[in-house]
C-alpha cells in the first residue's frame, strides 16, 4: 500500500476559495458543481484502480457550508455505493477545521447508498 | 554598638549551632528531664525520614498541587471561552433569523466564526490529553466534538445560498444543539474542577 499513487485535488487552488451551497441553482461554486466537474472525474479513475488514492485538501478556503459537504459526499456514495471502498480511497486534509473530516465521515456513513444522485 | 556589629559578622548557621548546643546543655542539666542517649538506627532513619517529608511537602508537593491547580484553571478558562463565544454567536444567529435575510458578508463571517470555535475545541482536546488525560474528561470532549459538528451542520446549511438565511428549522435545531453543547461544556468544567 506504501507504493500507491495519490491523485490530488486542492479545493482552494483547483476549484475556488469561496465554496458555495448545495445545488448549482443555489448560487456559485456549489457542491453539485464541484462534484460533477472535478471530483467525479478524478474519483472514477481512483475507484477503479487497485493502487490509487485521492487526496482532497479542504484548506485555504473561506469556510464550508454543511450543504456543500453533504451534497458532494452524498453523491459520491450514490454513485459508487461501496462505502468501505470509498473511505479506503480517500485521504482528507482538513487542517483549517479538523472537525470537517468527522463531518464528512458522518455524511458518508449516514447516506443510503441505494438511492441515485440523479 | 561594637558588640552588635561583631554578632552581625558571624554566620547565622554558626549562631544557630551555638544556641542549639547551649539549649542542649541546659536541658541536659535539668533534673526532671531524662534523655535517653541510646540511639538506634531505626530512630535515626525515622528522623531523616521526618526531615525529608518536612522538606518535601512545602517544596515539591505544594509546587505540584499548585501546578495542577493552574493547569485546571487554564483548561476551565478555555472551555469558558468557547461557551462565551457560542453565546455571542447565538445572539447573532437570533438577529439573523429575525431579519429573515442575511447579508453575504455576515453569513461568511458567521461560518468563519463557527470554524474558529471548532479549532479552539481541537486545541482544548489536545491540552486535556496532554495535561489531564482523564478518561471521563476525554469522553465529554468527544461529545463536545459531536456537538460542534452538529452545530455547524444545522447552522450553516443555508448560509452559502445566493440568498443566505437561517430559516425556522435551522434556527430551532441550532438552539437545541447549542443547549446540548453548553450542557456538555458545563459538565467538562465540573469534572475538571473535581479532579
Amino acid at each position: 500500500m506504501s507504493d500507491s499513487i495519490v491523485e490530488k485535488i486542492n479545493i482552494a487552488q483547483d476549484f475556488t476559495r469561496y465554496p458555495g451551497a448545495r445545488y448549482v441553482s443555489d448560487g456559485d461554486n456549489s457542491g453539485e458543481k464541484f462534484y460533477i466537474i472535478m471530483l467525479k472525474a478524478k474519483f472514477e479513475g481512483v475507484f477503479n484502480s487497485d493502487n490509487k488514492k485521492l487526496e482532497i485538501n479542504f484548506d485555504g478556503t473561506y469556510g464550508y457550508a454543511s450543504s456543500f459537504i453533504s451534497e458532494v459526499f452524498r453523491r459520491l456514495v450514490f454513485d459508487y455505493k461501496d462505502k468501505q471502498k470509498i473511505l479506503s480511497k480517500l485521504i482528507l486534509t482538513t487542517n483549517d477545521d479538523p472537525l470537517l473530516k468527522e463531518a464528512i465521515l458522518s455524511v458518508i456513513n449516514e447516506t443510503n447508498e441505494t438511492k441515485s444522485s440523479d | 554598638m561594637k558588640l552588635n556589629l561583631q554578632i552581625k559578622n558571624v554566620p547565622q548557621p554558626l549562631i544557630t549551632l551555638i544556641v542549639g548546643l547551649i539549649i542542649g546543655l541546659i536541658i541536659n542539666d535539668l533534673p526532671f528531664i531524662v534523655l535517653n542517649k541510646d540511639i538506634t538506627i531505626g530512630e535515626i532513619s525515622n528522623l531523616i525520614l521526618t526531615i525529608v517529608i518536612a522538606l518535601y511537602i512545602p517544596f515539591f508537593l505544594d509546587k505540584y498541587i499548585n501546578g495542577k491547580r493552574v493547569e485546571k484553571e487554564i483548561l476551565m478558562e478555555g472551555f469558558t471561552k468557547i461557551e462565551v463565544d457560542l453565546q455571542i454567536q447565538m445572539k447573532t444567529v437570533q438577529a439573523m433569523h429575525i431579519l429573515e435575510s442575511v447579508k453575504k458578508k455576515d453569513a461568511n463571517s458567521l461560518i468563519l466564526d463557527v470554524r474558529s470555535i471548532s479549532k479552539n475545541l481541537i486545541r482544548m482536546e489536545k491540552s486535556c490529553t496532554n495535561f489531564l488525560n482523564n478518561p471521563e474528561v476525554n469522553l465529554v470532549v468527544q461529545r463536545l466534538k459531536d456537538n460542534q459538528v452538529k452545530y455547524w451542520e444545522d447552522l450553516t446549511v443555508n448560509l452559502k445560498n445566493s440568498k443566505p438565511c437561517i430559516d425556522s428549522d435551522s434556527y430551532i435545531r441550532t438552539e437545541e444543539n447549542l443547549n446540548n453543547y453548553i450542557e456538555n461544556l458545563l459538565t467538562v468544567k465540573f469534572i475538571i474542577n473535581k479532579l
